[in-house]
């Protein structure tokens, strides 16, 4: 049985007004652009041949893109929390039934809950918002690696998170240090949402795997296979040519993505050896 | 049950607070000492907040380096044990009795019987409160926990004096046998727990026990004296504690506040 830190974890976190202002209502708001100012000139396209295609992969990149921003802004709230919570952990995991294995794994949990809360609030939200503005409902055609895909992500940002607190907590006292280690997941999340507009090498994609992820879950979402980066570009050229040059490479990605999170995972345990005890005062986030 | 510290070493940072401190506690004991001198200190090393360089600290045997999910073993009432989550009081109370097996509905009551009101619990976060009030919820949290070690650090500071008569009258009644550690930096609390024993402590130093009532007792004179249980020596000169009839000095009761003790150098 959980204990009650789990329930209440999700709740401070889903009522977290970070979180309600970065990761829903500021996405929201780039929902609502993509759909009624980006992409007004699609729906003047209504009764051509390719005009549900277009739109089912307009409407997929849109949420897979801005998806990875909102878990980059609950990141963001996480980092802020778990620094702040510092001091209590250590006594909670010596002192109560919260041992250290507990608290990851209930934290853990509480945390992909809200990442999935959040992301669906996005997907459910753009695919009203592009029925009402297109006419076409665009529901994922592969929900299952969809959702396999937002998992990953949402781990992804959880570890960035853990050790973007614990460099917080070792460079405690320095502001600017701070306050650029709190941001530095949505600064993150972003650079999967810059490659949907610019063709980069292959490398790029995999070297970051949120990119790679980023193209598998629209894929996932509209059926069609995409290339890693320039994906805007590349599906305006497939609706001439009817071809895509390359589509993402799933092994590739997933060994990218085992790699980075084997990495995060050391670095944040190497880091709890070397973080020191510091106390809500000495942090200024 | 005991916590027992061998040449214990601590601080934040690198920096050493804690001196080299051997001593064992138990039962009821009185820690005195003026801000600074390194009581909080202690109790962050007890529970293992505060970074231990040397030295063991044993609670009921048990290092606390290797302490895990000990519930009931340590409770103590500083304010940033109870910051896992930013939450309303009511829940935070909750989620803290539920992680350390402690008695919620007991620790409700008493919070309602200060005037703190469960829809005023439900508002509030921890340190949204008064200083007062954060220092009644933190106490009674700590004494529902039911631990059998309890430390709390300065409980009565920042409270009106009928509440403060309250909450000791709760800490005085707390029954069992398990240890109770006060901190404090107020003299009358040696006369008020004439019973307990006591410590001193200075710059990360610790002198004791000796029983509360003969500390009372003791009084102050200024520079070394041969005689004394304990010179201190302060950036601006030495004090003695002196045993009464050994030399002329005044009560160490008659400061109020141990805070005053560096008035008397000037």
């Amino acid at each position: 049985m959980p204990t009650l830190y789990l329930a209440y974890r999700v709740r401070s976190l889903i009522l977290n007004p970070s979180v309600i202002a970065w990761s829903i209502l500021f996405v929201l708001f780039w929902v609502f652009m993509w759909i009624y100012v980006f992409g007004n000139e699609l729906a003047s396209f209504k009764g051509e041949v390719w005009y549900e295609s277009a739109v089912k992969s307009y409407v997929a990149v849109m949420y897979s893109s801005l998806g990875i921003v909102s878990m980059g802004s609950v990141a963001v709230a996480l980092t802020g929390s778990n620094a702040v919570m510092a001091s209590s952990i250590r006594y909670v995991t010596r002192f109560t039934r919260l041992t250290s294995t507990r608290l990851l794994i209930e934290d853990l949990s509480a945390s992909i809950l809200v990442f999935s809360t959040v992301t669906a609030t996005i997907v459910a939200s753009s695919i009203l918002l592009s029925w009402h503005r297109y006419g076409v409902l665009v529901v994922p055609e592969k929900p299952l690696p969809l959702v396999i895909v937002l998992l990953m992500l949402g781990l992804f940002f959880y570890l960035l998170s853990i050790v973007m607190t614990r460099l917080i907590l070792l460079f405690a006292g320095a502001k600017i240090l701070q306050t650029a280690l709190t941001m530095m997941p949505l600064a993150m999340s972003f650079i999967p949402y810059a490659l949907l507009f610019t063709k980069t090498s292959e490398f790029i994609a995999y070297a970051y795997p949120p990119i790679a992820l980023q193209a598998l879950a629209i894929e996932a979402t509209s059926g069609i296979e995409v290339p890693p980066t320039g994906i805007v570009v590349s599906l305006r050229e497939a609706t001439v040519s009817k071809h895509l040059e390359y589509h993402v490479n799933l092994a590739t990605t997933l060994v990218s993505y085992l790699v980075w999170i084997t990495g995060l995972a050391l670095i944040a345990v190497l880091l709890s050896k070397r973080i020191k005890a510091v106390h809500p005062e000495e942090l200024m986030i | 049950m005991t916590i027992k510290l061998i040449d214990v070493n601590a601080g934040y940072r690198g920096k050493t607070v804690i001196d080299h401190i051997t001593a064992v506690f138990d039962n009821r004991v009185l820690l005195l000492g003026p801000n600074g001198a390194g009581k909080t200190t202690l109790f962050r090393a007890i529970a293992g907040i505060a970074d231990i360089y040397s030295g063991t600290i044993l609670i009921d045997g048990i290092d606390v380096n290797k302490a895990s999910a000990m519930t009931r073993l340590l409770a103590l009432n500083l304010p940033e044990v109870y910051r896992l989550l930013p939450i309303d009081c009511y829940r935070l109370l909750r989620l803290y009795m539920d992680i350390m097996d402690g008695d919620f509905d007991y620790a409700l009551n008493i919070i309602e019987n200060f005037g703190l009101s469960r829809q005023r619990l439900r508002e509030k976060k921890l340190w949204e409160l008064s200083a007062g009030q954060q220092k009644v919820f933190t106490t009674v949290a700590t004494i529902a926990s039911k631990s059998r070690n309890m430390l709390f650090d300065e409980p009565l500071e920042q409270l009106d004096p009928s509440k403060k008569v309250k909450l000791l009258s709760i800490l005085t009644s707390i029954e069992g046998p398990n240890t109770v550690i006060v901190a404090t930096h107020e003299t009358w609390f040696m006369n008020r727990l004439a019973e307990w024993s006591a410590y001193i402590m200075f710059r990360g130093k610790i002198v004791g026990p000796l029983p509360a009532r003969d500390l009372a007792e003791m009084r102050i004179v200024k520079g070394y004296y041969r005689d004394a249980i304990t010179t201190i020596d302060t950036e601006v000169g030495k004090i003695s504690l002196v045993p009464p009839g050994v030399g002329e000095g005044k009560p160490l009761t008659d400061l109020i506040s141990l805070d005053k003790l560096y008035e008397m150098l000037i």
